[in-house]
């Protein structure tokens, strides 16, 4: 029986999933690719097959300039997500298994409140008469309410590490969770140190899961269109912010799709590069896959 | 959650206390860091006066009050929860057929796991954009059973899968053909023994499904046209007047999906014992 599965192309079972995501999503990608070289004009697309709208993105300075302003700050937010959520996952995989499940769960809870929310609520802490203020200026440490808190780069930078935080710690904390605990004992055993079974046990160990989350991190970052909005204020603008524009206000599709399609370039390119380090099937789907 | 170990990472011996006390600061201070801005929120939304923000005007529920009269809010409520409730009933069938078939070998197996892989990480601002350009090419009008849909499914059938396979994965195989050498065909197999032993974990993973789609805003955003969602609603409200009102909602937002999120956890563990 086994023998026969093996030989099936695509059984049965798999067949919706896999012809909806082509529909849905491999065509709609094609298509972006597609129209990227062409023009748009007031009457729609031009079937005209240009490359003006990759000129203008590299040849230009300003649009440039905010790609390679976004992919910057999405590496910034991302090491600084890695560095604050790496020994938390490590101090929660530390905790006894009764009270691990509970902690765990802690950090889960903001992942199910919507992203919306948990930008906007930073308005009431930030802001002129926020809370920050408040507690700075009754501490004497300023003289009088700061307004670089809010709607500065500051508050961008702390907006996307707040609402990705958790989606680095999961993939971490599973990669720890996974270590076969009898290693780190034979290790012990062996006389290393409690550094050196870390340094060179359970870190390597836990690095796939580590380099997953940080890939995460800087995807969702990089493309980031609500936190640069709502905490950005007018010198906030980001790259998706800017590709959103085109099929909004600009109304120009072709120019759309073409950063579209040089995002999805570097995001995919710096994937194939990790994953060929890291195992990111395993990371997304465990060890199973 | 699974893993080999029941044990904790940490190994025995003797530990500093001073490095115990700093780790548990490090610990405190990530949850005040994750709980305060939200604790602050819900408070705030009780504040009686036009501010989001403190000062302290004294105790109010008029906000709420304001909140539950909103006919719009409404509008947007029950949209939401009619599309999240449509999105699994259409998505949760695909995903979880999609996790049993990879129970067995075939030939496009790994091309369909790089198809969810990528359905899971693509960046959402990208697929929203491809999807809205796709149906303004085709001349279709977006709306929220027809755009809004397509974008919800193939926003939450990764997630599905990903929830559902680890539990087919570790499900005994001579079960099944024990249950098919007595006679029963495939479908009677799937529907009378790995279905009620699946179960638990189906219902965390629809549940999970249905937030996502209740919370998701940005593939919302380029597909919805003129209806509004929850999310589109709140954005709508954030870019033009914020007030206490925004609180309320906010806070009402969150303890819904901390309902949710306790239901679906409630299925998961369950799920686990059972298997």
């Amino acid at each position: 029986m086994q023998d026969r599965q093996r030989s099936r192309w695509l059984p049965l079972p798999a067949l919706p999933g896999g012809a909806y995501l082509s529909v849905c999503l491999i065509v709609p990608g094609l298509l972006v690719f597609f129209i990227s070289f062409f023009k748009s004009s007031f009457a729609g697309i031009e079937w005209v097959p240009t490359l003006d709208n990759y000129r203008r993105l590299f040849l230009g300075d300003t649009d440039l300039a905010l790609l390679l302003k976004s992919i910057w700050i999405g590496g910034e937010v991302t090491m600084i997500v890695l560095a604050l959520a790496y020994p938390m996952a490590y101090w929660i995989a530390s905790r006894q298994s009764r009270y691990r499940h509970f902690f765990l769960f802690l950090i889960l809870v903001p992942y199910w409140i919507s992203y919306l929310i948990r930008t906007y609520a930073w308005y009431p802490l930030l802001g002129t008469n926020g809370v920050l203020n408040t507690i700075l200026l009754s501490l004497g440490i300023l003289s009088a309410p700061s307004e670089r808190f809010l709607f500065t780069p500051f508050s961008v930078e702390l907006g996307l590490i707040y609402v990705w935080f958790p989606f680095a710690l999961i993939p971490i904390y599973l990669a720890l969770d996974r270590i076969d605990r009898s290693v780190l004992e034979a290790s012990a055993d062996l006389g290393a140190s409690r550094f050196l079974t870390f340094w060179r046990i359970i870190f390597p160990l836990s690095a796939s899961g580590t380099v997953g989350g940080g890939m995460l991190v800087f995807i969702l970052t990089a493309g980031s269109y609500v936190t640069p909005k709502l905490l950005g204020g007018p010198s906030g603008l980001m790259f998706g912010e800017m590709i959103a524009d085109q099929f909004g206000a600009n109304f120009n599709w072709a120019y759309g799709a073409c950063l579209a399609v040089v995002f999805t370039a570097i995001i995919a390119t710096s994937l194939l590069v990790v994953g060929r380090w890291v195992g990111l099937k395993e990371v997304f789907f465990g060890k199973e896959a | 959650m699974r893993g080999v170990g029941v044990q904790s990472l940490r190994m025995s011996g003797q530990r500093n206390r001073f490095a115990v006390l700093l780790w548990g600061a490090y610990g405190l201070g990530i949850y005040v860091f994750l709980y305060a801005p939200l604790v602050c929120l819900s408070i705030l939304s009780f504040n009686n006066t036009m501010n989001i923000t403190f000062p302290w005007a004294g105790f109010t529920l008029h906000w709420y009050g304001e909140a539950l009269r909103d006919r719009d809010l409404h509008t947007a409520l029950i949209n939401s929860i009619e599309l999240g409730v449509v999105t699994v009933i259409i998505a949760l069938p695909i995903g979880i057929a999609a996790a049993y078939a990879f129970r067995r070998h075939f030939r496009l197996r790994e091309a369909l796991f790089n198809l969810i892989l990528i359905a899971l990480i693509a960046p959402p601002i990208i697929v929203g954009v491809a999807q809205h350009l796709t149906w303004n090419i085709l001349n279709l009008r977006s709306s929220l059973f027809g755009s809004t849909l397509m974008g919800h499914v193939t926003y939450t059938i990764p997630f599905i899968f990903v929830l559902i396979f680890p539990s087919f994965h570790r499900f005994d195989p001579s079960i099944e053909e024990a249950a098919l050498d007595l006679g029963a065909n495939r479908f009677e197999m799937f529907w009378t023994i790995v279905v009620p032993i699946v179960l638990p974990g189906i219902v965390a993973s629809g549940v999970f499904a249905f937030m996502l789609s209740f919370d998701e805003f940005i593939r919302t955003f380029f597909l919805i046209g003129v209806d509004n969602t929850l999310p589109i609603y709140l954005w709508s409200m954030l870019m033009a007047n914020v007030s206490p009102e925004t609180n309320a909602i906010a806070t009402l937002m969150m303890l819904f999906s901390l309902t949710l999120m306790l239901i679906s956890y409630r299925f998961a563990r369950q799920g686990h014992r059972a298997e």
